[in-house]
């Protein structure tokens, strides 16, 4: 592979938009054959009707699975960083709100601070992923490490 | 944890988690820093390209060894987010991940080496803390998972809402 930045090259700041998904019930089924992560939630619309949690919240439909949108997060960690001799080494999220079939969801990331190790290069970095609405679903913080 | 490993494939996995339900550990019978049971897994290529196809993740890393062969990496490897499916392959089917209604509030995991097609991987699994919030019961749980050579590819905790 042929590095086209280097640590140096990435200032604090930098940002772009990632990997973007239109999330379908389909989607859904095939990522939770696909992880063996088959709870109803994700595919009972019968289980969701009578599920309601102690403050009374409920979801709409089913829903993604948290996992399904970290493994966006992290595709666009690897689309970025794999290229250009780095590797993601670490991502921190916190599902806000559910992510339901027919949303569109993208994930950004900005690149909040950089440190040198004794041993590594590190860049740190902010994820963010919305829906169609504007809605943060899902935030994220993550570790790039640079090799060259 | 059980001494032998197979190759883990689709057809052995059990996806009814509604069966078994009743033996699965509610939140009173979590038993913080107590490791639960699990059992190793040979990860194949089309597990791991099941998982990518699934998140539209078609990295020629995945899926051409000749490609993957010509990169710093020297062959196939798996998303770093592989250890989403890890936690259920490596565990039994009465593991109170599979309750139903159990809701992911978030997540964090830190990647130290890449799996590959090939690779048995088993887990160290332990709830870890337990917490009450705004009236609903949460578990607090940290997953180590190592390789066959006995080296951690990746660990993470996590939280997660329990139904009851």
């Amino acid at each position: 592979m042929t590095a086209e930045f280097s640590y140096a090259d990435i200032a604090v700041g930098h940002s772009f938009d990632g990997v973007k998904v239109d999330v379908t019930r389909e989607m859904i089924k095939e990522f939770a054959m696909a992880s063996f992560d088959n709870n109803p939630l994700h595919w009972d619309d019968d289980f969701i009707a009578e599920t309601t949690f102690a403050n009374g919240k409920k979801f709409d439909t089913v829903i993604g699975h948290g996992l399904m949108t970290y493994s966006f997060m992290v595709r666009t960690m690897t689309d970025w960083l794999w290229p250009d001799n780095g590797n993601h080494r670490r991502l921190e999220t916190r599902f806000r709100s559910p992510v339901y079939p027919g949303d569109t969801i993208q994930v950004r990331v900005e690149v909040q601070d950089k440190r040198e190790t004794r041993k590594g290069k590190w860049l740190v970095c902010g994820l963010t992923v919305t829906n169609q609405r504007g809605e943060t679903v899902s935030t994220g913080d993550a570790l790039a490490e640079i090799l060259n | 944890m059980s001494e032998t490993s197979s190759a883990f494939s689709a057809e052995d996995f059990d996806y009814d988690f509604w069966k078994d339900a009743e033996k699965r550990a509610g939140w009173d019978d979590l038993e913080p820093g107590e490791v639960v049971e699990s059992r190793p897994v040979t990860i194949t290529a089309d597990i791991i390209q099941r998982y990518a196809r699934s998140i539209g993740d078609m990295n020629p890393l995945y899926f051409d060894e000749e490609y993957a062969k010509t990169t710093r990496f020297g062959g196939l490897i798996s998303p770093p987010s592989i250890h989403a499916l890890f936690l259920f392959a490596c565990t039994t089917h009465d593991h109170f991940m599979r309750t139903p209604g159990t809701v992911n509030m978030g997540q964090n995991w830190w990647i130290q080496h890449p799996v590959r097609p090939g690779d048995t991987i088993t887990l160290t699994a332990r709830c870890l803390d337990k917490v009450i919030r705004k009236g609903n019961t949460f578990a607090i749980h940290d997953n180590v998972f190592r390789n066959q050579h006995d080296t951690v590819v990746c660990s993470g905790r996590g939280w997660t809402m329990r139904p009851y």
